[in-house]
Order: structure tokens, then sequence, then C-alpha cells
């Protein structure tokens, strides 16, 4: 069976300028480890990558946005899933990688392992661009065409257990934010940080705040 | 609730500049709502818990979006994971406008508990909030709060009391 990393290593090719949310620990380890770049959002809790793509998804819908995204956490906010066929965002990219377990903290198995089918889920909420991917070939013919295509494009990606020994170079949260955003500002040509705004020199005093 | 207050909160988050609205249906916020999905000025979207709204929300903001969150208080617990491993620790800005469930004069005795353990969750997380029951503050209050978040990366909530002009 494939693993998550030789998966991840078959989208690198393909990512481009598209903005990634991971979900944590391996999945962001080996990812980071692969694609060092500012336009890595990493580390996001259980249920969290995926609907925050969404969110930027909708934000800039001219922009690439891929969700790296596990089991057992879309499973714990499975409600992500129908939030996305009804937004139907054109530019998101949902990858689940389903190693049927709660590896990161031991490998107990998760619902998938059992029948639960993500993929089925999916077309059944709407996105009707959904795929199974079991090898490194059919998941790199689906992220191509999920990146060049109009989606929302959802993927589970069928991967063995297990991560790959790679160097853990993680950042604290709030820097990652800052790099992140840093770059969307410079290469979207949008302010996004208002403090800076409050800070700097157009900063203009709150009137409100100031009478009282 | 009155047109009046309709009107006020809308305002209100159009002074504040904020243009991306998620929301969870809520009785209190009908009459908002609605007239939202018929503003240009808002891209709005329902979800079906807090806890997705909040990451949604999140992930706007990060894409230059001014969001809120719009939901009744009950919700806040159900948020309540994305928000301490989401938008405290990553910094993540985004203005909450909740009603008061089980606030003093509510008639509906499942909310009562709600009502006790509210105020003291927000504080507990440090989620600064402003109570409001009149519109014309509640119109203020939306954009200094906003204010406030922006500047901070935090938080905020505007509480929307029992009692007042709903």
């Amino acid at each position: 069976m494939v693993t998550r990393y030789e998966m991840l290593e078959r989208l690198v090719p393909h990512i481009g300028d598209a903005l990634v949310l991971t979900n944590l620990k391996g999945t962001a380890h080996e990812w980071h480890h692969l694609h060092p770049e500012d336009s890595n959002l990493l580390y996001l809790g259980l249920g969290m990558p995926t609907p925050a793509a969404l969110g930027l998804a909708m934000a800039l819908p001219h922009r690439r946005v891929v969700s790296l995204d596990g089991d057992g956490s879309i499973l714990l906010d499975m409600a992500a899933i129908p939030t996305v066929g009804q937004a139907k965002p054109r530019n998101l990219t949902v990858v689940i990688f389903d190693n049927e377990s709660y590896e990161s903290n031991g490998a107990l198995p998760t619902v998938t392992s059992s029948g639960t089918d993500l993929t089925g889920v999916a077309r059944a909420c709407g996105i009707d661009k959904a795929c199974t991917a079991s090898s490194a070939e059919e998941f790199e013919a689906a992220v191509r065409t999920a990146l060049t295509t109009d989606g929302p494009h959802f993927i589970t990606a069928k991967v063995a257990k297990g991560t790959r020994k790679v160097p853990i170079t993680m950042t604290y949260g709030k820097y990652n934010k800052y790099v992140f955003v840093k770059h969307i500002e410079k290469t979207e040509g949008i302010q996004i940080l208002r403090s800076i705004t409050a800070t700097g020199k157009d900063y203009t005093p709150n009137k409100d705040y100031f009478s009282g | 609730m009155k047109a009046e207050t309709t009107r006020a909160i809308v305002e209100g988050l159009k002074d504040a500049g904020i243009n991306f609205v998620v929301y969870m249906p809520d009785s209190f916020f009908f009459e908002v709502i609605c007239a939202i999905q018929e503003d240009p000025a808002f891209e709005s979207i329902s979800v079906p818990n807090e806890s997705v709204g909040m990451c949604l929300c999140a992930g706007a903001w990060l894409g230059g979006k001014q969001p809120v969150m719009i939901m009744e208080n009950t919700g806040l617990f159900v948020a309540m994971n994305a928000i301490t491993r989401f938008h405290q620790p990553f910094g993540i800005p985004v203005l909450m406008l909740i009603s008061y469930r089980g606030d003093a004069g509510d008639g509906w005795w499942m909310v009562t508990d709600i009502g006790h353990a509210f105020e003291p969750t927000l504080k507990g997380l440090g989620v600064t909030y402003e109570l409001v029951d009149e519109p014309e503050r509640a119109r203020k209050a939306i954009r200094l709060m906003q204010t406030s978040a922006s500047v901070s990366e935090e938080l905020q909530a505007v509480v929307f009391r029992k009692e007042g002009a709903w």
C-alpha cells in the first residue's frame, strides 16, 4: 500500500502557487519537508483544515486552495463536507489522507476502517468531482485534474499507516500565520493585517474611543 | 426583531467594514440574516454548526475578508475546539454576534444553564465582549469591536441581551 509521503511527492510538481492548509503532525511535517514554502499554513487541529480552506477559497476565488486533511480530522466534523457541497467553490481541492486510524496518538482505528466511504459521503453532499485514489499513480492523476479544472474536488487518498522520518522544522502558529498572510498580501496585492495600518503612517485616532 | 434593530445591526456591520457573513440560523437573528442575504454588500453562507462557521471565518480572514460569525450563545460551546486550537493559537480575529439565550427574562427552561455558563466561558476564553440591549448601541458596538478585533488579532463579541428593543 502506498504511503502518504509517496503521494505528497506526487503532489509537489502540480501544486504551483496554490495555498495549502494542512492537518497536524505527520501530514504537516511531511508536506513542509517536501514543499517548505510560505504558501503553507500548517498544523491545523482536527476538523479545521477543510472548513478553513473553504473560507479561504471563497475569499480568493481566483486562487487555487488545497486542504490536506485526514480521516480522523474530517470525521471529527463531517459538517465541513456538506458545507463545501453547498458553496461549491471552483478553486478548492480537498485531499483526505485516509489511513483508517488515529495514527498520531497510537493508531487506533477510525470508522473508515469498518467501511465508511468518505468519497461516497462527499458525492452525497453534492461534490460531484469526488474520487478515491489507492495508488501513487491514481493520486497524481487526480491532483493533476483537480489543480487544472474547476472544482470543488474531493480526493480520498487511501494510504498505509506510517509517517516518514523527516526533520521537524515546525514553527509557532502565529509566526506561520504572519508568513502565510504576508505571502498572500504580496502575491494578491491586498492588505490583510490591519494592525499595521493602525500603528503606521496611516493611523487615524478612533473618534469613538477618544470621545468616550 | 424590530425593524429598527435589524437596521441598526446591518448598518453596524457595514460601518465596521464587514463583508463576509457566516451564520448558524437562529431565531433571534432571523430578520438580520434575511436582510443580509438580500444585501449585495455582504457575501453570506449558512453553516451546519458554529465550529465549521468559525473555521470558515478564519479562512476568509486569511484571504482578506472581514468576517463575522452570527450565532446563538449555545454555539460558542460548539465552537470552542476551533477557538482554542485555531483562532487563539494562530491569532485569527473574528467578530462574533451572539444572542444571549438564558439571559434574565428568557422564558425557556432549556437555556437557563447556558445562561449561567455563557459569560464565565467568554471570560475564561479571554474573549472581549460587549453586552448591548438597544439598537443604537448595537450599531456602535459592532464598529468598535471590529476595530479591536482587527488591531488585536483576537476574537471579539457583541452580545445581544434578551431585554431591550428586540
